[in-house]
């Protein structure tokens, strides 16, 4: 432990720690274009000088380590100078194109000048080094701008430590100097480096343009891509997702996301999504309001209520769904036919694998999915449905979820075996996941529709956030099996989601106790005996 | 005049004072037969201590403490690197030792990487000297076949290799953290510090980076004892040095003087005097960093100590004599494009600012300059000073503010008068 005094205030921390992370953490901001906490130490920027006791030079906190007993200023006349006259460098071969800057509004140079700047230009026009090289296509979604660029390096340290590959280098000396790309990026992992620059000198191909940052609404949830789980922030508006963004947790995905949950939002906007359902008639098929479909589904499931009711329904949640939504599915079956067949091990789609982040994995809550079912000592499996399917036990079936790719690869001619059935439900939110044979389409709220859990690849659990509704045909699935109880004439409590967490989390064991404010914003970790075991195949 | 001693240039004169057989004549690896098994490595890094030897590559840092600053037993190999990338302008001495004696600096390599325990020695020389690395080349391969390289030297257990790096032609790569970048095959970038090179140095291991004229003093040291040399100079710095003197003097050269020779005795008995006895209107005393000094300013004593308190510095020895008639905007301009161009590139203060000011100098001395630029300039290299990680800003700096207090009534001339006042006007 170390006693450490930043502007008058006594703070104890670790020793060795690094001060600028110390800042940080005890909300005392100090400016940095170079330094990045998962990256290495460039020390090149030179915003981030601060006034040490008994050191005559200011020194850069970020290759500052905290020792006991250190007295540290961070807003002094000498740190506010030394910051003004650093900025004022860092401008002066800067170009003044704000207005057409795809950064504006996120940009470290115009923060930081309204900060501690303010000054007047002072550097004529003409004698700027940097000659305008502008929007230059660097492949794999990243525009480079060579002018607006302050040399940070943050983008050619990601690409060496994080992707392990020297892509980006600097070329050229002294006011010359340039970012240069020096192999083509080819990687997943490319989306980043519009990220970390502090600047508009990468920016994403995808997203410039598009929209000005400051219209921009945010929620902090999980990407839904594959079963990391990467704490990301959604940027939408007017109930369109306009990008992902990675959000730090050094638990999960530190400061990255790969390319494919980066861009998998346009999955997440209504044109992939399901808003109205419908029910199959014939060889034709027609729409209906949410309600009403659920009203001629309640029919048919209350006729089977007669019959072996036990036996002759049967249900399905792929492996994107929430915890909380996998929880109600079971009780609702548990509750309103007393069965206990609910399939719970279909597998995840296949997916590209590395060591990085990617898991193979392309669906959110494999983790979630997989702990609850081995809390049941006696599961019905996947092969156990097969079986009563192919006996012609079944007379209704229903299917939650979208990710049934994986189920679908394992199980060639998945759908013939669906045609016998009478009754096919399926509670999906993307048009991709309505199956031909499925007598019903019910609209279920997609990742950004509702609030739930996640249990991610190394036993995280974590949580997804409603940031809206599309509109009132949409339902969480547990509104809509509210609502098909009601119009069976049964009564079906759902409960406020907090409690469903916690009776989740007590379900699966480890966490017990655990609430969903104890989830928060970073998550929580399943003890190590009790992380996903399906892995371990 | 008492004649004038020498160590480092005694043997310049001999024919052949290159080769291994004049330098073993005139007593050349004495000092390796009495140190090498014999004492004690600490014993050799206290009498380089109390001989007051300090780093003439510039920072005039104590020699004997550097090499404390390595903890022994090191559990990774321990490297001695010697800086031989002269660089500075006005600075052109180590050179003369690497051409003209060689064998002085391999025996000061030995006694130095014995001292250290380093079995492995980089001379890292100047890409532009490649008459340097060749006569350096010929010492190595002689010195190897005497047996005072390689394994078990003159049979005392102690192993060592030389090896020549030639640098690729950055000022930068002078700077040592910058020089071990370069030794390792990367672009020559000043690193952060900490870590010091003596605890994270070449290849990750622990590295004492010395001058060629530094390590070139260890064997008459360790001959004559530490008291002898200390006594030759000033207050604690000890010895002679090589004074690169340029400019307008009537003899330029190296002259090698005791620390502390009064700068006016190296200016006008040793260089001879301004040509065309003109009066002296400034000099640079240590190299193009060292804030330049006025004639009435001359009579310090040029040792590292004296230089500073009078807000200069002994820096490299460099010598830079400026005769009336010589346009100090027009000099200092020269200086900055200089720094402007060696400048790395990695800390924005100094990438930005060196070319900044450079630009600011060029306009003034074109009669394009306005009131507001003499405090811009002024501005500009106080904003840069000391908020980098390697000294170059710094270097550019300092001469910055010293040509504006000193001479600021010619800058005042270039921007009132629109034009040089000094220099003859060029045809157009």
């Amino acid at each position: 432990m170390a006693s450490v005094v930043i502007n008058g205030e006594r703070y104890d921390v670790a020793d060795g720690e690094r001060l600028i992370d110390v800042c940080d953490r005890v909300g005392v901001y100090i400016p940095r274009f170079c330094y990045h906490p998962n990256l290495s130490v460039a020390g090149n920027c030179r915003m981030c000088l601060v006034e040490i006791e008994g050191m005559p030079k200011l020194q850069i906190s970020c290759n500052t380590n905290v020792r006991d007993g250190m007295s540290v200023l961070t807003d002094s006349q000498k740190v506010k100078e030394a910051r003004a006259d650093v900025l004022e460098f860092i401008f002066i071969n800067h170009p003044l194109d704000c207005p057409i800057c795809d950064q504006a509004g996120e940009c470290k140079l115009q923060d930081y000048y309204m900060e501690v700047g303010l000054y007047k230009s002072r550097m004529p026009q003409e004698f700027k080094v940097k000659k305008p090289r502008k929007a230059i296509r660097w492949g794999s979604g990243i525009v480079f701008d060579a002018e607006r660029c302050v040399l940070c390096t943050r983008c050619v340290r990601f690409m060496e430590e994080v992707v392990g590959k020297r892509a980006i280098g600097v070329t050229n000396r002294g006011d010359h100097e340039e970012i240069a790309l020096l192999e083509p990026l080819s990687t997943l992992y490319a989306g980043n480096l519009a990220d970390i620059c502090p600047v508009g000198a990468l920016t994403s191909e995808d997203f410039r343009f598009k929209m000005r940052v400051w219209f921009l609404s945010r929620t902090d949830t999980i990407c839904p891509g594959c079963s990391r789980g990467c704490n990301i922030t959604a940027w939408h508006k007017d109930k369109k997702i306009y990008r992902f963004t990675p959000r730090q947790n050094d638990s999960v995905n530190h400061a990255w996301m790969c390319d494919i949950g980066r861009y998998s939002y346009k999955e997440e906007n209504s044109s992939s999504l399901i808003l109205k359902g419908w029910v199959r008639e014939g060889s034709g098929t027609k729409e209906m309001a949410t309600p009403e479909l659920l009203g001629v589904l309640a029919q048919e499931l209350k006729g089977l209520k007669g019959k072996a009711k036990e036996s002759s329904v049967a249900a399905l949640v792929a492996p994107d769904r929430t915890n909380e939504e996998i929880f109600t599915v079971c009780a609702f079956m548990a509750e309103i036919f007393g069965s206990s067949r609910v399939v719970l091990d279909v597998p995840a789609p296949k997916g590209p694998k590395d060591d990085l982040l990617l898991t193979g994995e392309m669906a959110s809550n494999p983790a979630g999915l997989s702990l609850f079912a081995f809390r049941s000592a006696k599961p019905y499996t996947i092969d156990a449905f097969k079986q009563d399917l192919k006996e012609g036990k079944l007379e209704a079936v229903m299917l939650f979820g979208d990710a049934w790719e994986g189920l679908e690869a394992a199980w060639p001619g998945m759908q013939e075996a669906f045609k016998a059935l009478p009754t096919l439900a399926i509670f999906a939110s993307k048009r991709k996941a309505s199956f031909p044979q499925a007598r019903f389409v019910i609209p279920s709220a997609s990742m950004i529709q509702k609030d739930g859990t996640w249990v991610n690849v190394t036993g995280h659990v974590q949580r997804v956030r409603k940031a809206y509704r599309l509109n009132r045909d949409i339902l969480a699935d547990g509104e809509s099996l509210g609502l098909l109880a009601e119009f069976m004439g049964e009564s079906f409590q759902v409960g406020k989601l907090e409690d469903i967490t916690k009776r989740f989390l007590e379900a699966i064991g480890g966490l017990s106790g655990a609430s969903l404010a104890d989830v928060g914003l970073e998550g929580v970790s399943l003890p190590s005996e009790e992380q996903p075991k399906h892995l371990e195949a | 005049m008492e004649k004038a001693i020498k160590i480092l240039t005694q043997n310049f004169g001999l024919e052949d004072s290159h080769t291994l057989e004049a330098y073993t004549k005139t007593g050349g690896y004495q000092a390796v037969r009495k140190v090498l098994g014999k004492i004690a490595p600490e014993g050799v890094i206290e009498e380089v201590k109390r001989s007051n030897l300090r780093g003439l590559g510039g920072a005039g840092f104590p020699t004997g403490m550097k090499w404390s600053f390595i903890s022994k037993p090191s559990k990774k190999p321990v490297y001695l690197l010697i800086n031989g990338d002269e660089g500075e302008p006005g600075t052109f001495k180590d050179r003369t030792i690497m051409t003209r004696d060689p064998h002085r600096l391999i025996e000061g390599v030995l006694l130095a990487s014995y001292a250290l325990g380093a079995h492995t020695a980089y001379i890292y020389v100047r890409g532009e000297f490649t008459f340097c690395m060749e006569a350096l080349g010929k010492a190595i391969a002689e010195a190897k076949e005497a047996g005072y390289l390689g394994k078990n030297i003159l049979k005392s257990g102690f192993d060592l290799d030389v090896y020549i790096h030639p640098g690729a032609g950055a000022y930068i790569c002078g700077e040592e953290t910058a020089l071990i970048e370069s030794l390792e095959g990367k672009p020559g970038r000043p690193r952060n510090k900490p870590p010091f090179p003596a605890v994270v140095g070449a290849f990750g291991c622990p590295t004492i980076v010395n001058n060629v004229e530094t390590i070139a003093h260890v064997p008459q040291i360790l001959l004559n004892g530490a008291e002898w040399f200390a006594k030759i100079g000033s207050d604690r710095n000890g010895g002679t040095r090589l004074f690169s003197v340029s400019g307008h003097v009537k003899k330029p050269g190296v002259y090698e003087l005791p620390m502390g020779t009064p700068l006016r005795e190296i200016l006008y008995e040793h260089a001879g005097g301004i040509i065309g006895d003109s009066p002296l209107k400034g000099v640079i005393p240590g190299g193009s960093s060292a804030p330049i000094l006025r004639p009435e300013e001359v009579d310090v004593g040029m040792d590292f100590d004296q230089l500073a308190k009078i807000g200069s510095m002994g820096g490299s020895g460099g010598i830079i004599a400026m005769a009336e008639g010589t346009c100090m905007v027009w000099a200092l301009h020269n200086l900055a494009r200089f720094y402007a161009h060696e400048s790395c590139g990695q800390c924005s203060p100094c990438r930005e600012g060196t070319g900044w000011a450079e630009k600011v100098l060029r306009r003034i001395e074109g009669g394009h300059g306005t009131a507001s630029d003499i405090e811009l300039l002024e501005k500009i290299a106080k904003g840069m000073m000391t908020r980098t990680i390697c000294p170059l800003a710094d270097a550019c700096a300092l001469p910055i503010l010293s040509y504006l207090k000193k001479y600021r009534d010619e800058f005042e001339a270039h921007v009132r008068e629109k034009r040089c006042p000094v220099r003859p006007k060029r045809a157009a």
